[in-house]
């Protein structure tokens, strides 16, 4: 399905709505600019009656699990709610984002209005690791005020498109600057196409979309990429405690290690093998308990996480690749012991990697993985949690937690480390 | 002969029952073969307490370790020291398997090959005009789908071959100017067509026609043969009643002229359709299919993990491969075409299909994968 203009269109108009972009386009940038109260007010209205069901039937429509979908449609509805968005826009972009600002510089005789600006145009493409994501970047782009070609993930199930629409239904000024494309990604003259109208592209993690975006848009496209991040759990001696011990087998099973705040590895503050091995025999009952209480629903992703337990353990058997690594299978889980001290990403669908990693060594290894680098979780005494976080942060990481709260969202969060709605915006600079 | 020999070269093609001993014992050979061979898979089955001996019944089969295809991705088992001929998997993953065939394994895959043929009407002395919908012969390109396809030229005489996509200054292009015009040649003449390739790619060409406004009749006689990866078969880009329609349409090509086959490099043993567009598993194999959560071995109408067995390869431990697929197989009469033999019905990968995960493209930045 495409949206276009606040109409659902069948994929096969796609040759027709693309002829036409470029004109709708250009006479929508040649109006006024969109401010951000016009998107806030109608998320606003959306959320609220999506609370009171509008939405039900697409949300039957996802398969979430039933354990967490209450609290997921409640967290993705507050972000939508007009507090959450004013806080949002007001801490990244300042109270009055669009007004104009004169200066004086120093040194210079005349005034200069500066004025911060939407970018102007921007595609995302989305993935699909997180069902509401494809239509929340897209409110990120309405709110920096720009046209937003969305093309969504093939595993969207109908959810974004159906958010979308009802926005723009609520707002109809916001039909201009919304379009959804569900364009296969091997679709590459198409996606040419598209990035070929914008300013900036972004793109959330898949392997797949940033290799192609990279190949296909054209040079001097702002190219803004989100994801691609390894979540990890640090914990001490004193944090070895079965309550947050549950609390990050919790996070690992309600996520599957699918984020980029999810949890991978789990460090622990020694040296010595025997205490990992410890670890490790305390927290696998504890992993299989969030296993049953969150198992992996979907056929697919079970198969997968059967498959690389079931091909690690045959490696393991057959000397490959690294003799010594120590696997413990669970029920729906496993734990792979490993001696090196390097960060890496799990078998994930609840298959965490355990290594050693003394504190004195956490910066310079972590620094080693630096382009990784983005949430940790910290279990440990809460004398400790300051001086860690402070280690943590400095080399690199961009987002410290406790145990049950790596992939928590909110509205003031950054991105990796940045607000998005700056990125999204441009600073512009005219003669008084 | 050993019990390899006989299954492939005698016996008829979907009779399982009839073959069950003979695929036992070839399966046994050949994994004895292997045990002493390959000390990796030795230690694999080591820890699962399983020797070749105990391969005596059906139940044995399901209880010999299947080694998944991300196993052979990531490291190259060898019994045998080197092959006369190998092909690769396409690396759709990213990664590329390659398998080596030995000399009785060649032979087999021979007879296999033409036993199929003759039995689907393929073998003709009339000359033929091939098009190929796939890539032109090149000494860098071992893709099994290549090799299969350029090898099918042989089973009538070929008069011409054309390449959808041939090799030009260093990289494959599509043709399709090329395609078009030797398709106006052939209408008309009296030498058969057969158009052998991607099912995607015969429908570009379909539209191309269409587009064009061109009705090109192929002389009687002219086969279509589909075939390539096995992703080809679930992803579905292409509905197959409306290529059927559109071939006879176009090139007034009947539905009982088109061919289906599928094949995995891993497991090279060539699945057919049948006239109800099933594939049937040919006595050369069996397939089971596994629960994804547990592995074990799934009643027929169940989907899970697909695991294909066949004894014909020895230069690697290839007789069970855990595939990362997930199908459903059915029992033979719920076709309804005549044949008894079981029918494999893929579903799709696993995985979160596109949903390539953040975390997962992370890992490959720092390995220094990707640029």
């Amino acid at each position: 399905m495409i949206l276009c203009r606040g109409e659902l269109l069948a994929r096969e108009r796609q040759g027709e709505v693309l002829e036409r972009l470029p004109r709708w386009i250009d006479e929508t940038l040649d109006r006024t600019p969109l401010t951000p109260d016009v998107t806030i007010a109608a998320c606003d209205r959306l959320s609220r009656r999506a609370e009171a069901g509008g939405f039900d039937a697409e949300l039957a429509g996802l398969d979430l699990d039933p354990a967490l979908k209450e609290e997921q449609v409640a967290a993705a509805l507050h972000l939508l709610r007009r507090e959450s968005l004013e806080a949002m826009v007001e801490l990244q972009l300042g109270r009055d984002p669009f007004a104009p600002v004169t200066v004086r510089p120093p040194y210079y005789d005349r005034p200069i209005v500066k004025r911060r600006r939407p970018l102007g145009v921007l595609l995302h493409i989305a993935a699909g690791n997180l069902d509401a994501l494809p239509a929340f970047t897209v409110v990120e782009g309405l709110l920096a005020g720009n046209i937003n070609l969305l093309k969504l993930p093939s595993a969207d199930h109908g959810l974004s498109v159906a958010l979308l629409r009802k926005l723009v239904e609520e707002e109809p000024a916001l039909r201009d600057y919304v379009y959804v494309f569900d364009t296969p990604s091997d679709d590459v003259a198409a996606l040419r196409r598209l990035a070929g109208l914008c300013d900036g592209v972004v793109v959330w993690g898949g392997e797949a979309a940033v290799s192609a975006v990279r190949a296909l848009a054209p040079p001097g496209i702002k190219l803004i990429e989100w994801g691609h991040r390894l979540g990890f759990a640090y914990v001490t001696q004193r944090g070895r405690e079965e309550g947050q011990l549950s609390a990050l087998a919790g996070h690992i099973m309600q996520t599957k290690q699918l984020l980029c705040s999810s949890c991978q590895t789990i460090f622990l503050d020694t040296e010595e093998p025997e205490e990992l091995r410890e670890l490790a025999r305390q927290f696998l009952p504890l992993l299989e308990a969030a296993a049953r209480r969150w198992p992996v629903r979907d056929m697919g992703a079970l198969a997968q996480g059967t498959l690389r337990r079931y091909t690690a353990r045959l490696e393991e058997a057959a000397g490959f690749p690294t003799p010594g690594d120590t696997v413990l299978e669970g029920k729906g889980c496993s734990l792979t012991l490993k001696w090196d001290r390097e960060l890496e990403l799990s078998l994930q669908f609840g298959s965490p990697v355990l290594k050693c990693l003394p504190r004195a060594e956490l910066l310079p290894t972590l620094r080693r993985s630096r382009g990784v680098l983005q949430t940790a979780g910290l279990l440990c005494a809460p004398e400790e949690r300051g001086a860690l976080t402070e280690t943590l942060l400095r080399a690199g990481l961009v987002r410290v937690t406790g145990p049950g709260e790596l992939s928590r969202g909110t509205c003031l969060d950054a991105h990796d480390g940045e607000y998005p709605l700056l990125r999204y915006t441009r600073i512009t600079e005219a003669d008084e | 002969m050993g019990a390899r020999g006989t299954l492939f070269f005698r016996g008829a093609l979907y009779d399982h029952p009839g073959t069950e001993k003979l695929f036992l014992a070839a399966m046994r050979e050949n994994c004895a073969f292997q045990y002493r061979n390959c000390p990796e898979y030795r230690a694999i089955l080591d820890r699962a307490c399983f020797s070749p001996d105990q391969l005596r019944g059906r139940e044995d089969l399901y209880r010999l370790p299947p080694i998944p295809t991300l196993f052979f991705k990531r490291h190259r088992l060898r019994s045998m020291r080197g092959g006369l001929f190998h092909t690769t998997s396409s690396g759709t993953s990213g990664r590329q398997s390659r398998v080596d065939f030995d000399l009785g394994a060649l032979l087999c895959d021979l007879a296999m090959s033409l036993r199929a043929c003759a039995a689907h009407g393929l073998i003709s002395p009339r000359p033929t005009r091939y098009v190929i919908l796939g890539y032109q012969p090149h000494r860098g390109n071992h893709m099994g789908v290549m090799k299969s396809a350029f090898l099918s030229t042989f089973l009538a005489p070929a008069v011409r071959r054309t390449y959808a996509l041939t090799f030009r200054e260093g990289e494959y292009r599509l043709d399709m100017e090329g395609l078009v015009a030797e398709l106006r040649r052939c209408a008309g003449q009296r030498c058969p067509v057969r158009l052998i390739g991607f099912p995607s790619y015969l429908h570009f060409l379909m539209q191309e026609l269409e587009h064009r406004g061109l009705r090109l009749p192929m002389p009687p006689g002219s086969k279509v043969l589909l075939g390539g990866g096995w992703k080809q078969f679930y992803r579905q880009q292409v509905d197959k009643p409306q290529l059927y329609a559109e071939v006879l349409d176009r090139l007034s090509i009947p539905e009982e002229a088109v061919h289906e086959v599928f094949s995995v490099v891993e497991h090279p043993i060539i699945y057919w359709d049948c006239p109800r567009h099933h594939f049937h598993v040919p006595v050369f194999s069996r397939v089971v299919i596994r629960d994804p959560e547990t592995l074990e071995p799934l009643p027929y109408g169940r989907p899970g993990l697909v695991d294909l067995m066949t004894p014909l390869l020895k230069s690697a431990p290839l007789l069970s491969i855990l595939t990362d697929d997930l199908g459903v197989l059915h029992p033979g009469e719920s076709c309804g075409c005549g044949c008894g033999a079981p029918w494999l019905e893929v579903l799709g990968r696993v995985g979160m299909s596109e949903i390539k995960t953040c975390a997962a493209g992370a890992e490959e930045y720092q390995r220094g994968e990707r640029g």
